[in-house]
């Protein structure tokens, strides 16, 4: 250490810790650098400072809104990512499903819809799966779409950048189209909502959840069958 | 319906990664709220592609998530530590590609960051407010020689190449650069990271 330092001194490195900092120092000045900062206070200080500036400048960076759908994918990651024990399936589907109504809610707490889903969820009998689905509606705004299988089994919305009254319905896997399973006025731009699926229908049967506007236009589809 | 245009969640970043660190999957999914359009701008700055993004900024936030328990508050900020995450992964991940290409509207914008629209800027937290403004006071040639640095991770040989320049000025740029941000942005008192609890 007595070495590097009475070879050369700081001088050598100084330079090279403006690259360090920035994280774009290789190879071998990468080595001397750090050779240098393990017996140099006075560098460390600065490389500390140099370096609280270069992680700032990439606060920078312009924002963008992520696609349609990022958290949903981001959430399905989490979940599949948590460390299984063996046996532990359930608590894992279990997870996923808090997940996905933690997401739906918006992540503070649950709202009148999704308190429904938990009550209800206590009542239920096993473990519930959740069908996630993405949707976005042309010509701007979409959201996400959450089917929890249970009894009573539920379809859950959040939507985004939309205002108005808009109906939703749903299309079974042999076709035939449920007529309506409720209406929401959304007057603040985003928003969730949640209905029961009639008993006589298994949740595992609907095949996609519409969003329809006031004439009964499809304005967006949520495909839970991909 | 509820409105959700105002929902906030106060805690501090620090406070969230701890929760998170503890399993509180609701603080985990107000993290991604707060930084999710930072991180994703971020990555589609350095790779300019939609999909390669996304990629890109799932995995530097299912990273933060997961390393929750290991942020060091002594190492800086949670922004600083997570777009740091994110820039090493968007260049690792460029680099794996073995070509370092970079979008020349991608630098456009990150360029054209630091001269925004005052509607832009209402729309900004102090802290990048503060970086872009630092960043206007460079001359443009060694903006952008910072720029190549700090965001694409260009080594100063590498800087020298694209700009065809020479190699100590391409040092020098890059020295100055940053030590005129540096000084910008001490001058400004600038605070370190994001919005904290009662900013927002």
């Amino acid at each position: 250490m007595a070495r590097l330092q009475s070879s050369g001194g700081c001088e050598p490195t100084r330079d090279l810790l403006f690259e360090l900092a920035l994280g774009s120092l290789n190879g071998a000045e990468r080595s001397i650098a750090l050779s240098h900062l393990e017996v140099c206070e006075a560098c460390r200080r600065q490389l500390a400072e140099l370096s609280g500036a270069a992680d700032q400048l990439l606060l920078g960076a312009p924002e963008m809104e992520p696609p349609v759908g990022f958290e949903v994918r981001l959430i399905e990651q989490v979940a599949s990512r948590s460390p299984r024990r063996a046996g532990d399936r359930r608590r894992g589907r279990l997870r996923k499903t808090a997940l996905a109504l933690a997401l739906l809610a918006g992540g503070g707490g649950l709202g009148a819809g999704v308190a429904l889903a938990a009550s209800s969820s206590q009542a239920a009998s096993g473990p519930r799966a959740v069908r996630l689905a993405a949707f976005r509606v042309r010509g701007g705004g979409g959201g996400v779409a959450a089917i929890e299988a249970g009894r009573p089994s539920l379809l859950v919305m959040r939507v985004e950048g939309l205002t108005g009254s808009y109906w939703v319905s749903c299309v079974l896997s042999d076709g035939s189209r449920l007529a309506t399973l409720g209406r929401f006025n959304l007057s603040g731009g985003s928003g969730h909502w949640s209905a029961r699926i009639p008993a006589l229908i298994s949740s595992s049967k609907v095949r996609t959840a519409e969003l329809l506007g006031p004439g009964g236009q499809v304005l967006a589809r949520a495909d839970f069958s991909r | 319906m509820r409105n959700e245009r105002g929902w906030r969640d106060g805690r501090s970043d620090e406070a969230l990664l701890g929760a998170i660190a503890l399993g509180d999957e609701e603080a985990g999914i107000a993290f991604v709220r707060r930084y999710q359009r930072r991180v994703y701008g971020l990555a589609y700055s350095i790779v300019g592609e939609a999909a390669l993004a996304e990629d890109v900024a799932q995995e530097a936030l299912l990273r933060a998530w997961s390393h929750a328990a290991v942020y060091d508050t002594r190492r800086g900020s949670v922004a600083g530590w997570l777009l740091t995450i994110t820039r090493n992964l968007a260049v690792d991940t460029l680099r794996l590609r073995r070509s370092l290409t970079i979008d020349p509207e991608a630098m456009a914008r990150l360029d054209l960051a630091s001269v925004e629209s005052p509607e832009e800027a209402a729309e900004t937290d102090e802290a990048a407010r503060a970086v872009r403004s630092a960043l206007t006071l460079l001359p443009p040639e060694q903006r952008r020689a910072l720029l190549y640095a700090a965001f694409y991770g260009l080594t100063a040989k590498e800087v020298a190449e694209r700009e065809a320049i020479p190699l100590g000025t391409a040092k020098t740029r890059i020295r100055s650069g940053l030590m005129k941000v540096r000084q910008a942005l001490s001058s400004a008192g600038t605070p370190v990271g994001l919005k904290k609890a009662g900013e927002e």
